[in-house]
């Protein structure tokens, strides 16, 4: 295998766009383009990420952004898996430099449901569940992560206030990030004051709907030896999977997917989770940052909810989580989630990050889950 | 929108050699692989494994919010998903109370509490 680099990255500001999803997945692929020093040529294949195009009557996006590039003949493909499609898409484009195929590939993701209603958006993202076994049942997202607190509450005692911390913490770092569809911070006492959208999950607890766009460019480290920013090499890219729903995993108090992915993720580096300086995970809901801090292997099970209380999550904390703000104030826009992951840690490596510039650089870990676990990717990042 | 025929007999289910048991749709076992799977009939009795009440609802569920979405372990093995109209007079669900199926809901698999004499409500 090749070492593999992400030599370039950028991304929209979270929140309404302008625009449609293939012209701010265009811009910002060029963005990412320029900021490794890179021309649109230099790219063997385009990997796209749009999962709800239909919401604007568009797929097949991959052409589109090539065209818009100015390289109609580069090949391109879609790739879809929830909420973690683009960090899959950049699993396959990892595939592809690491093993030889391409020396460059564009890696974007899109995404725009800010036309639609709370009912529709619901529904769009209700998707990546499983229609006849659980939507028609009445589940929702927010719904399904709700009934994995119960359980996680019912097993470990994990408390109101806990999961308000989590919010509040990701809050005060989106408050930070001129990225974040949330630029504000917020008390625990408006979190409480929140209401309850599935038991015992808040408003406050829940991602909002967000649109974005976000792309990074992987390279060969032998074919681009000296990108025009500091570039993230990548120690490990693995994916995983698991039972799809929740009603048939054994266990309802945590994300099988991720701990295998995390395994997998840890050997290929030779790392271990007491190297990673921080870390940005998938934190749809506020209690999902809790499953993965303890499927990653960060705290044993039902231990980590007292992270985000006791500040040993917070941006100065000793294991950094989320300096972005998240999913749960960043914003998620489905598609574009696990890139803009990578974008966050390149901005840090960079030194890009301003006010929300993380103390330790080591080795950094990203965490895209796909729906409630169907699938999952983790990457980890060091430096050259 | 056609939901196909996936869920329409929604107490059915398979179980494979190895015990797992499912009410979801499989031609292999994800737990060990086995292909013979026995096709079984619950008998909708369980326990509530975990669940949630929600206030905001997904499109198909409009008029039944606010309704709990319930996991419920089935007596017989196996645990499938439902839903519970929201309960006015029981109080709301809890992790382990007895539950029936109750059949005729247009949507779902919808359950009602198990009091102690057997009957549900």
């Amino acid at each position: 295998m090749r070492e593999t680099w992400v030599v370039g990255a950028a991304t929209t500001r979270f929140g309404r766009l302008p625009e449609s999803a293939r012209e701010a997945a265009t811009r910002v692929s060029l963005a990412a383009l320029d900021a490794a020093g890179m021309q649109p040529r230099e790219i063997g294949h385009t990997f796209v990420s749009n999962c709800f195009g239909v919401a604007e009557r568009q797929v097949h996006l991959g052409p589109l952004v090539n065209t818009g590039l100015g390289i109609p003949e580069v090949p391109s493909a879609s790739i879809e898996s929830a909420c973690s499609s683009s960090s899959a898409g950049l699993h396959e484009a990892f595939v592809r430099v690491a093993g030889g195929f391409d020396d460059a590939v564009l890696v974007v993701g899109a995404e725009r449901l800010s036309h639609l209603d709370t009912l529709r958006s619901t529904s769009f993202f209700a998707m990546g569940a499983d229609y006849p076994f659980e939507t028609r049942n009445g589940a929702t997202f927010p719904g399904l992560y709700a009934t994995i607190a119960n359980a996680h509450r019912h097993a470990f005692g994990t408390k109101e206030e806990e999961l308000g911390a989590i919010a509040v913490k990701n809050h005060a770092n989106a408050a930070r990030n001129p990225h974040a569809h949330f630029q504000k911070e917020i008390s625990l006492a408006t979190y409480l004051a929140s209401p309850v959208i599935a038991s015992p999950l808040r408003l406050y607890d829940c991602c909002p709907f967000s649109d974005g766009a976000a792309a990074v460019v992987v390279a060969a480290r032998e074919t681009t030896p000296r990108p025009a920013s500091e570039p993230l090499v990548i120690r490990a890219s693995a994916r995983s999977g698991s039972i799809a729903d929740l009603q048939d995993r054994p266990e309802l108090t945590g994300l099988p997917a991720t701990r295998l992915a995390a395994a997998k993720a840890f050997r290929q580096a030779g790392l271990s989770a007491k190297e990673v300086s921080f870390l940005e995970v998938h934190d749809c809901f506020t209690i999902a940052e809790i499953l993965a801090l303890e499927d990653l292997g960060f705290f044993p099970k039902g231990e980590a909810a007292r992270a985000g209380a006791e500040g040993i999550t917070a941006r100065d904390g000793s294991l950094p989580v989320n300096p972005s703000g998240g999913l749960k104030a960043k914003g998620h826009p489905v598609a574009a989630t696990g890139v803009s992951q990578v974008v966050e840690v390149f901005e840090q490596f960079n030194h890009r990050a301003g006010a929300r510039q993380v103390p330790s650089l080591e080795t950094a870990l990203t965490h895209n889950v796909g729906a409630t676990g169907g699938s999952c990717s983790v990457h980890l990042f060091g430096h050259r | 929108m056609g939901p196909g025929t996936l869920g329409v007999l929604p107490l059915r289910g398979v179980r494979s050699r190895c015990g797992f048991t499912s009410g979801t749709f499989l031609l292999a076992c994800p737990k060990c692989g086995e292909r013979d799977l026995a096709p079984i009939e619950f008998s909708g009795k369980g326990r509530i494994a975990s669940f949630t009440v929600l206030s905001v609802p997904g499109e198909e569920f409009v008029k039944e919010a606010p309704y709990a979405y319930v996991l419920v372990d089935l007596d017989e093995g196996g645990r499938i998903a439902g839903w519970m109209a929201a309960d006015r007079t029981g109080g709301p669900p809890a992790i382990g109370m007895a539950v029936q199926y109750v059949a005729g809901a247009a949507q779902g698999n919808r359950f009602a509490r198990e009091d102690a004499s057997g009957a549900s409500r």
